[in-house]
C-alpha cells in the first residue's frame, strides 16, 4: 500500500536520506532504526509530507503523492506522531483532540473511543496538555493521530524521555493496534522493543538501509553491525 | 476630584487605544506578525466609513457592517497576496511588507479623499458630544461608555471564540504548532487567512471609533499604530485581555500626564510605555516570563 522509491532528502546543503526504496503492505508493521542521524525522522517527515524530498517518489494506494500536501495526506489515511510529542500545550487535552476529530477519514476512531482506550486522557481532559506528564503527552499525541482513523500510522521514537514504566503503558496500549489491518511505521532506539513489536525491520545508517528483513529470528549481531557500520569478520 | 476625573476620562481613552490595538494584537499572536499597515488599515476602515456616510448616505450603522465585510475580504486577500509570501521570507520581511503597505495605503488615500482633516462625528447625531453628569464635575460621555464597552465586549469575544469554538480552537492549536496542525489534516493556510480576515475586519471597528471620536486624515495611520503598538506591549504581547489593560493603562497614564503639565500627556504615555518595556526585558528571576500565546 505504501511504496517508497529511491527518496533523498534533506535540510539545505545536507543531505539526511539518500536514494532510499521500500515497500509497505497492509497491516504490516515495520520497524526503522538506527543511529542518531541516520535519517529515519527524515524519513519519516517525507512519507507524512512534512516536507519535500529532493528526489524519488512516494506512492500511496496506488496513487503518487510525493507532491500532495501533508493535510491531504492525512485525508488519505496517513497520520504521523512526530518526535517529541509536540501536543498544543496551551489547550486542554479535551481541546487537542477537539481540534483533531473530523479531519481525517471516516471511521471507527472518534473522540468517546479515544477516551475508553486511553482512560487517563478522559480523567485528564479538562488539563493543559502542556502540564501532563511525558507519558500522558504521549498518549494524547497517539490519540490524536488515531482520530485521523489512519489506514498507516508513523511513530517517531514514542519512547523518547519516557520512564520504563510510561514506555511499557504506551506500547500496552499500542499493542491493540498493531497486527490489526493498520500499517504501521515505526521508530525506535530501542532494537528489543522494535523487534518485539515488528514484522519486518529495515536499519539505516548515514542515509542508507543497511539492512531489511524478518524482524523475528533477525541476526542481532547482523543487526548491530548494520547499526553501527562496522563489519566484524565472521570467526573461522 | 479633578484627579479621579482625568484617571476615568483616561481609562475611557485607553479603552479606545484597547479597542485598535485589538487587532494588531490578534494578528500578532496568530500569525507572528507585527503589522506596521495596522494603523493605516484603521484609517483606511475610517475612509471607507466616512465614504458610506457622506458620498453614499447611508447611516453608520449600516455603513458599519459593510465596512467590516470589505475589511474583511481586504485582510483575506492581503494574506494571499503579502502576508503569506513575506512569512516564508524570514520573520524580518513581514515588518517591511506590512511598513511597504503602510505607505501605499497613506498615498492611496491621499490620491482619493485629498489632506482635508474628516471625522464621522457629523453623521452620529449628538454622539460624539452626549453624555451624563455624574456630579458637578464629573461627567460621562455617551461616546465614552460606548466605546468601552466595545472593547470589553471585542476582546472579551475574541478570548470567548477562541476558546470555544471549533475555528478558535483550530487557530489556537495553529498559533502554536503549523506544522503539527498540518499533520492533523488542517490546511494551516486557510486558518491563517481566515484569521487575517479576522483581524482586519475587527480594525474596522477601530476606524469607526476613531473617526467619532476624533479627526482623522489620510495620514493619521502613524500615531494610531504608536498607540495601539504601546497598548499590546503594556499588556503583552499576544494577550487579549492584556490588551485591554495595556490600552487602559496607557490613557490614563497619558491623563495623568496632562494633568501634571499640559504639555505632559504624550510624554507620559511613552515613558510609561518604555518603563514597562524595559521591566519586560530585565531578567526577572522569579517572574514568569510573557509568552506569546493566545489562551
Amino acid at each position: 500500500m505504501l511504496s517508497v522509491h529511491r527518496i533523498s532528502a534533506g535540510y539545505g546543503l545536507l543531505q539526511a536520506v539518500r536514494g532510499v526504496s521500500f515497500d509497505l503492505g497492509p497491516g504490516e508493521t515495520l520497524a526503522l532504526v538506527g543511529a542518531n542521524g541516520a535519517g529515519k525522522t527524515t524519513l519519516l517527515r517525507v512519507i507524512a509530507g512534512a516536507m519535500r524530498p529532493f528526489s524519488g517518489e512516494v506512492h500511496f494506494m496506488g496513487r503518487d503523492i510525493t507532491r500532495l500536501p501533508a493535510h491531504e495526506r492525512v485525508r488519505l489515511g496517513i497520520a504521523l506522531v512526530p518526535e517529541g510529542r509536540r501536543v498544543f500545550a496551551d489547550l486542554t487535552v479535551a481541546d487537542n483532540l477537539a481540534v483533531a476529530e473530523g479531519r481525517g477519514r471516516n471511521g471507527p476512531w472518534t473522540r468517546a473511543r479515544i477516551y475508553e482506550a486511553f482512560p487517563v486522557l478522559a480523567e485528564k481532559r479538562a488539563t493543559r496538555a502542556g502540564d501532563l506528564s511525558g507519558g500522558q503527552q504521549q498518549a494524547l499525541a497517539i490519540a490524536r493521530a488515531l482520530l485521523a482513523n489512519p489506514r498507516l500510522l508513523l511513530l517517531d521514537e514514542v519512547s523518547l524521555g519516557l520512564s520504563p514504566v510510561a514506555v511499557d503503558r504506551v506500547y500496552a496500549a499500542l499493542a491493540p493496534m498493531l497486527g490489526g489491518e493498520l500499517s504501521v511505521i515505526l521508530v525506535e532506539q530501542d532494537l528489543d522493543r522494535a523487534l518485539s513489536v515488528a514484522d519486518r525491520v529495515i536499519c539505516m545508517l548515514e542515509g542508507r538501509i543497511t539492512l531489511m528483513g524478518p524482524a523475528r529470528g533477525a541476526d542481532r549481531a547482523e543487526l548491530l553491525a548494520a547499526y553501527f557500520g562496522t563489519r566484524t569478520e565472521a570467526p573461522a | 476630584m479633578i484627579l479621579l476625573a482625568q484617571i476615568l476620562q483616561g481609562a475611557f481613552l485607553g479603552a479606545y487605544y484597547a479597542l485598535i490595538a485589538a487587532s494588531l494584537s490578534f494578528l500578532f499572536g496568530v500569525l507572528r506578525i507585527i503589522n506596521l499597515a495596522h494603523g493605516s488599515l484603521i484609517v483606511l476602515a475610517a475612509f471607507l466609513l466616512f465614504l458610506g456616510a457622506d458620498r453614499l448616505g447611508l447611516p453608520l450603522p449600516l455603513a458599519l457592517p459593510a465596512t467590516i465585510a470589505v475589511m474583511a475580504a481586504l485582510g483575506y486577500a492581503l494574506y494571499h497576496t503579502v502576508l503569506a509570501r513575506s512569512l516564508r521570507a524570514g520573520p524580518l520581511v513581514p515588518l517591511l511588507a506590512t511598513f511597504g503597505l503602510a505607505i501605499v495605503l497613506d498615498n492611496l488615500l491621499f490620491e482619493g479623499f485629498g489632506a482635508d482633516t474628516r471625522s464621522l462625528a457629523p453623521y452620529a447625531g449628538d454622539l460624539a458630544y452626549a453624555g451624563f453628569t455624574l456630579t458637578e464635575d464629573l461627567s460621562v460621555g455617551e461616546l465614552d461608555l460606548i466605546t468601552l464597552a466595545a472593547a470589553i465586549l471585542l476582546l472579551g469575544g475574541l478570548q470567548l471564540f477562541l476558546r470555544h469554538t471549533r475555528l478558535g480552537r483550530t487557530i489556537r492549536a495553529t498559533a502554536a504548532d503549523p506544522e503539527v496542525v498540518e499533520l492533523i489534516g488542517i490546511d494551516a493556510r486557510r486558518v491563517y487567512a481566515a484569521a487575517s480576515a479576522l483581524a482586519i475586519a475587527i480594525a474596522a471597528i477601530g476606524g469607526a471609533v476613531l473617526g467619532l471620536r476624533a479627526t482623522f486624515t489620510p495620514y493619521s495611520g502613524g500615531t494610531q499604530l504608536l498607540f495601539a503598538f504601546e497598548a499590546v506591549v503594556i499588556g503583552g504581547f499576544g494577550s487579549l485581555w492584556g490588551t485591554l489593560w495595556g490600552g487602559i493603562l496607557l490613557g490614563i497614564a497619558q491623563n495623568l500626564g496632562a494633568l501634571v503639565n499640559p504639555q505632559g500627556f504624550l510624554p507620559a504615555g511613552h515613558v510609561f510605555f518604555l518603563l514597562v518595556l524595559i521591566a519586560r526585558l530585565l531578567p526577572w528571576p522569579r517572574l514568569r516570563r510573557a509568552r506569546p500565546s493566545l489562551a
